[in-house]
């Protein structure tokens, strides 16, 4: 074993990333070797001295002190920004890939999926399948793994979820991913192995699986994929517009399937319900998916992930077969939990206050669950597949909205009550009372959570202005502070873009299908900043030459005195690229 | 590494500040730390740390609990960091990044190890530091960055090699 190949697996076995019986060559090979050993001490010694920093400050005051009185300091806030594309996440619109064909419009057909989807979600109100798993390149020495499993889903929230590892494993010592998720209403319980890095596999995963029960739990709650998302990619669709699908049917057990070719982000809650627990080879949200909607009912019959390389057999292949809804939903038997070593008490209980009350909600609408975590009372209502949450409270600190709506928000006109704030792409509206905050989130298009919002009884009034979505903008606004302004035109890939003005800087958020989005960020400057990573690569956008760095995912160039910048973990470099060809000047 | 009880994560989420301050309590350590050799400066560091939990809290409301608590705080310190780093260098237009500091006088072996960190580019100090300091695993210092797994591997041992060879080259005393 030559040095260098040495100290690369004793460097991995310095950080518990190599099994000891794999690393034995390397420490025979440094036993012999002073060279080695000597470089083998330093980084040792470098590891004691990383940890030595003594001078540790407490930040506890500061930190609440800013966030208590100047959350909205404008240096913070741009400097937040590269964040955003990952804030963006969690976004809808139901649109697609726009990459590889750059200006081809919308398949006629494929305009028409997302509506289908949506409207599909209020005649499926139970189902059951098989589930049949192939992952690909988990682990060199696993490059297989097949499960086989079922599903059963009841509306509107409920979901058992059961795969049984099915692989053959090499000799030693493999523990088999078998994973249970369940969820029912106010509990959920998951057990699987205990997560590991896949280069410490086999020897990190402990043989007893993990088990985690939580119970009080809020309606809908987002400490887990909503059970409708795993048999029907509503949250994908939410706000649909066009979708790109194959233009050849396929058959699975006979019925026919629509290919809707999209990214991993568009499907993200889909394959996060699948990942809650045992270990899994990682899909980023790049990644190229086929996603096959039974042609009748739109329920996801198959999902093809493709290799990154785009190459070779898929790196993961879901297929639900036997699709059909269940006889009696009502009688469908939630396994209990597993005795687990704590079982965590998420606090809601059923039945008590509930806060302000819609006068108008969808058709069919009937209360769900009601009651109160603490000082957060939740309402809900469900047609018994499709629901609607409000959360409120009256003891919000401030500093920013209520409810998780992300960086970057947009507002929207309450008709007759005043203004509310649009976040998550659409799926979240929140509202600032006097003495009360409340979201409004659900399973139903934007408009109509806008239109619930606006039905509470509650005025919305601007947030004040140490808050951090006061720098919340208008385009008017946005084209005085910087002109010329460049925003998306003629895509119906993404929802109306939050704006934010900082000084003479523009931030532009778009929302786009699923987890797809993009921040778009323009300021004054005449040349880019230097690079932060070697690894950049230059690329032609808008008849210029630009920068794409890869590791903080980010599009820069230069154009009419201004640097514009493009960010999105969630697009690939030619998706974002064909968005920046459809920039156009705002009027 | 500190998880806090997810019922922390969502008190602090939903307004409380006692249990905010927990969270601040459990990684404060680390996420100093890390910007303290990320940044090269402990003023600059701490202002950064501070902005980190300012952030983390904006953002509470949107944290999944599909990823370790821990993994999620240090993306954002790691990112706060980059952005101080890009944002002093559109601020002061610069031309090029200065070349590697000055190694300093400083005869205490803490000083060695930051002058040869600072001489690092970032694409390798970066998964060094996250490794080392935050103790993430290879798979969640990929997460955070962005970059495959074994990527991560590559660039740690390429870290510690540059680092070897700086002493080296500097035949600086026994760090």
């Amino acid at each position: 074993m030559r040095c260098d190949e040495a100290r690369a697996v004793l460097s991995a076995a310095l950080d518990g990333e190599v099994a000891p019986d794999a690393a034995a060559g390397a420490r025979s090979h440094l036993a012999g070797c002073p060279e080695c050993q000597t470089h083998i001490d330093a980084w040792e010694r470098v590891r004691r001295e990383l940890l030595a920093v003594d001078d540790r400050p407490d930040l506890v005051a500061g930190v609440l002190d800013r966030i208590a009185h100047q959350p909205s300091r404008r240096t913070t806030v741009r400097r937040t920004l590269p964040l955003v594309a990952a804030a963006v996440a969690g976004l809808i619109v139901g649109a697609t890939l726009v990459s590889a064909r750059p200006g081809r419009g919308p398949d006629l057909v494929g305009a028409d999926i997302p509506r289908r989807v949506l409207a599909a979600q209020s005649r499926i109100d139970s189902l059951e399948a098989q589930v049949e798993i192939t992952e690909r390149g988990w682990h060199p020495s696993v490059p297989v793994r097949r499960f086989t499993g079922a599903l059963v889903y009841v509306a509107p929230e409920t979901m058992i979820l059961h795969l049984a590892d099915r692989t053959e494993y090499p000799a030693g010592q493999w523990v088999p991913n078998n994973v249970d998720v369940v969820v029912d209403r106010s509990m959920w319980w998951a057990r699987g192995p205990a997560p590991c890095p896949t280069e410490a596999q086999p020897r990190c995963t402990p043989t007893e699986p993990r088990v985690r029960v939580v119970t009080g739990r809020e309606p809908f709650a987002e400490d887990l994929p909503a059970p409708l998302d795993l048999v029907l990619p509503a949250s994908g669709f939410a706000i649909g517009t066009d979708a790109l699908v194959l233009e050849r049917e396929r058959d699975f057990d006979g019925r026919p399937a629509t290919g809707v070719v999209t990214t991993a982000a568009q499907i993200g809650a889909l394959l996060d319900a699948l990942h809650v627990a045992g270990n899994w080879r990682p899909v980023p949200p790049t990644a190229g998916v086929t996603l096959w909607l039974d042609k009748e009912r739109l329920v996801p019959v198959g999902v093809d992930v493709d290799e990154v390389s785009g190459r070779g057999a898929p790196a993961l292949e879901i297929r639900l077969r036997g699709a059909a809804p269940l006889a009696r939903p009502q009688d469908a038997a939630v396994p209990t939990p597993p005795a687990a070593p704590v079982v965590r008490d998420a606090g809601f209980r059923d039945g008590e206050e509930a806060g302000p009350t819609p006068s108008w909600l969808p058709a069919g609408m009937q209360p769900y669950r009601n009651g109160a975590a603490g000082p957060v009372a939740a309402a809900s209502w469900s047609d018994g597949r499709a629901w609607v949450k409000v959360r409120a409270t009256e003891a919000w600190p401030g500093g920013r909205l209520f409810g998780g709506l992300g960086e970057i928000v947009r507002t929207v006109p309450l008709p007759g009550q005043g203004i509310g704030y649009v976040g998550e792409g659409g799926r979240k509206v929140a509202v600032h009372g006097a003495g009360v905050d409340l979201v409004v989130t659900g399973s139903i298009p934007s408009p109509d959570l806008v239109r619930v919002a606006a039905s509470l009884g509650v005025r919305g009034e601007p947030v004040p202005s140490d808050w951090v979505e006061a720098s919340t903008a208008t385009l008017a606004t946005a084209r005085a502070a910087l002109a010329p302004l460049l925003v998306l035109r003629g895509s119906k890939n993404y929802a109306s873009p939050s704006i934010r003005v900082e000084d003479d800087t523009v931030t532009l958020a778009y929302a786009g299908a699923g987890d797809r989005g993009f921040v778009l960020v323009q300021s004054p400057g005449t040349a880019l900043a230097p690079p932060f990573d070697a690894d950049v690569i230059g690329v032609r956008v808008r008849g210029r030459v630009g920068r794409w760095t890869p590791d903080t995912h980010t599009l820069e160039w230069l154009e009419r005195g201004h640097l514009i910048e493009m960010r999105s973990r969630t697009l690939r470099l030619a998706e974002l690229v064909d968005a920046a060809h459809q920039l156009r000047v705002a009027r | 590494m500190y998880e806090p009880d997810p019922a922390v994560v969502r008190a602090a989420s939903e307004g409380d500040m006692d249990s905010f301050a927990e969270l601040v309590r459990g990684y404060q350590t680390p996420v100093y730390r890390f910007l303290r050799h990320f940044l090269g400066d402990a003023t600059m560091a701490e202002d950064v740390a501070q902005d980190t939990f300012v952030r983390a809290y904006q953002r509470l409301g949107s944290f999944r609990f599909q990823s370790k608590f821990s993994t999620w705080v240090f993306s954002i310190a790691r990112n706060a960091g980059v952005d101080a780093v890009r944002s002093q260098g559109r601020r002061l237009r610069l031309v090029e990044r200065a070349g590697p500091p000055t190694p300093s006088v400083d005869p205490a072996a803490s000083a060695e190890v930051e002058a040869a960190l600072a001489a690092l580019e970032p694409r390798l100090r970066e998964p060094l530091l996250l490794v080392e300091v935050l103790g993430l695993t290879y798979r969640e210092t990929a997460a955070v960055l962005g970059v495959p797994e074994g990527t991560v591997k590559s660039r740690v041992f390429h870290a510690r090699e540059r680092l070897v060879a700086w002493f080296e080259e500097d035949n600086v005393r026994e760090v």
